[in-house]
């Protein structure tokens, strides 16, 4: 296989696996909010907090890492810069294939 | 020696350290442009950008106003967490897309990016401006917020040796001299340093109020003790202000015009994905701490009576101070981490009012020596007029802090949803501005800040959102015309 090609590959794999930790960040942060608990419920103690701190911070922490999982699976090309600034008055916007 | 003495003494020498490290900064000044001045160049490594970023996130606000909220509302702030999470995670929204287009296009100011998005569309200048506006009020109401810290920590460390005006009119001077002298350099440098002070005094203090108090379990039984509603679960409003803070605060923080300036003044993107990823776990190192440091606050300050919730973390650090040498020196070094982080948030805003003042609402948008010094010179006007509202000590930080960040949460679809968009058009995102802003500012003028739980700005930018996806879509074929041709930086 060209080496073209299995880098096409490499990132798009590293694209799907970002958008799936994104996605897990975002079951998280449902779970972290005690939502489907009765605020009548007696206080309960879990690793010397309120048993739904514990699972906020849990699932925080579990964020934590997905995100920055998530932020090295990140790729961003600066490219070079353009010859023309903000600054030319003769400037036009960028084509998109530019960017 | 007194802990006031103690105090003056950590004060001076941490005053002379940031001199030291402005004259470092101001001799490796490569020219005096706009980027040179305002971006350092746009060379800032993973360390010094991770420590910037984290030590201009994490305020005054974060030192003094979240244990006093902690202390307020118990556990639930454990929200804070969260919010403060929720910033790194919605960059990954923004930051994918804008950066290269800033490094290729040149940008300085977050204004730059709405100019260049809607250059073909003539509502272009009108949005650029009226977004350069509300971030100027912003900014100046961050500022302020942060020059009311400083007078208030300034006071209490050297037992008002130094009183609250001097030290308000006296470190806003001192921030004015480096960042002038340095720019973006200093800013970052002394913000590492700030970042570590900061770091290291949380982490004492909490070790201090755990071991203290016999531990976690035994400071939660005791809280429960003491205030029963402080441990127990929230209520449908409470849940509901749970998602609406994250919301607010997650979508807001990401426009701060000092954010964005790092995101531009990062050395490459693989720099800003690695900062990013170790900024992500500061949130678990500094507001987890400091909502256990406020709800530890519940039991040992209950009887306390006028202990304002501004000064929570000031009243247990006196108490701390009063243990011993070690714990009075201790206590010293959290106070000085304490105006570190104040005062690094400080500089960041003054540093991106002077050029969101000069190239955003001017329209100075030059390159050379000339355009730095007027975004120096605004910054040392803007100084001058908010010093003498900054001598008046009658409002708390959060609220000031969620006033910001219901104005500043409007500018959300000019820059999230204009990077994805391409049919979004500037006629729109304006009206769709003014709608969400004249909502959440009336609505907070008539004294409703939430609605239910939800604050008045996520409404707002609900409402702001609608305006500008309807009328996006059902504007005039010459404005979509227009749009098609307009910068969205490709995947």
């Amino acid at each position: 296989m060209p080496e073209e090609n299995v880098d096409q590959d490499r990132q798009a794999t590293r694209r799907r696996r970002r958008r799936l930790l994104l996605v897990a960040i975002g079951f998280l942060y449902l779970l972290s909010v005690p939502w489907y608990r009765s605020p009548s419920d007696a206080l309960n103690i879990l690793w010397g907090l309120p048993d739904w701190v514990t699972v906020a911070v849990v699932c925080y922490a579990l964020v934590a890492v997905f995100n920055s999982l998530a932020w090295r699976l990140t790729d961003i090309d600066d490219g070079d810069a353009l010859p023309l600034t903000l600054s030319d008055p003769a400037d036009g916007p960028p084509d998109e294939e530019s960017l | 020696m007194s802990f006031s003495e103690m105090g003056v003494v950590a004060l001076v020498v941490y005053l002379a350290l940031l001199l030291g490290v402005s004259e470092v900064a101001s001799r490796m000044r490569r020219d005096g442009s706009p980027s040179d001045h305002f971006l350092g160049g746009r060379e800032l490594g993973v360390f010094v950008l991770f420590l910037t970023l984290y030590a201009t996130a994490y305020s005054g606000n974060s030192l003094l106003g979240y244990p006093g909220k902690a202390y307020r509302s118990g556990f639930h702030f454990i929200m804070s967490t969260g919010f403060m999470m929720a910033i790194v995670v919605v960059f990954h929204i923004l930051v994918p897309k804008l950066r290269p287009a800033a490094v290729q296009r040149g940008y300085v100011t977050p204004g730059d990016w709405v100019r260049d998005r809607f250059r073909h569309d003539r509502m272009g200048g009108g949005l650029t401006r009226m977004v350069s506006v509300l971030m100027i009020v912003a900014l100046a109401n961050f500022l302020l917020a942060q020059l009311k810290a400083m007078g208030e920590v300034a006071s209490l460390v050297t037992g008002d040796m130094i009183p609250y005006s001097w030290g308000v009119i006296g470190l806003a001077g001192m921030i004015l001299f480096y960042e002038t002298r340095g720019g973006m350099r200093a800013v970052a440098w002394t913000d590492a340093a700030q970042g570590i002070l900061m770091l290291v005094g949380l982490m004492t203090l909490l070790a201090w109020l755990m071991s203290s108090a016999g531990g976690l379990t035994a400071v939660t039984e005791s809280v429960a003790a003491t205030r029963p509603a402080a441990v127990a679960l929230p209520d449908a409003e409470g849940v509901a202000n749970w998602f609406s803070t994250i919301a607010l605060l997650g979508l807001a923080s990401v426009i701060y015009p000092q954010a964005i300036q790092r995101v531009y003044a990062a050395q490459s993107g693989r720099v800003l994905t690695r900062s990013m990823a170790w900024m992500t776990f500061m949130p678990l190192a500094t507001t987890l701490v400091v909502t256990l440091i406020g709800v530890a606050a519940i039991p040992r300050l209950e009887l306390a009576s006028g202990v304002a919730s501004d000064g929570v973390m000031p009243a247990l650090l006196i108490e701390w101070s009063e243990e011993g040498a070690g714990s009075r020196l201790a206590a010293v070094l959290v106070f000085i981490g304490a105006l570190s982080a104040i005062m690094s948030t400080a500089d960041s805003c003054l540093l991106s009012l002077g050029s969101v003042l000069a190239r955003d609402f001017l329209g100075k948008t030059g390159t050379d020596a000339r355009d730095t010094r007027l975004g120096k010179m605004l910054a040392a006007l803007v100084l001058v007029f908010i010093i003498p509202i900054a001598l008046q000590r009658d409002i708390t930080l959060w609220r000031l802090i969620e006033l910001k960040m219901e104005i500043l949460i409007q500018c959300v679809p000019a820059f999230l949803l204009a990077l994805h968009w391409r049919r979004q058009s500037a006629g729109a995102t304006l009206v769709g501005l003014l709608v969400g802003t004249g909502f959440a500012m009336t609505a907070t003028l008539a004294g409703t800040s939430q609605w239910g739980g939800v604050h008045v700005g996520v409404i707002g930018l609900f409402l702001n959102g609608c305006v500008v996806v309807l009328l996006s879509l059902f504007s005039g074929k010459a404005d979509r015309v227009a749009t098609k041709r307009v910068v969205v930086p490709a995947d």
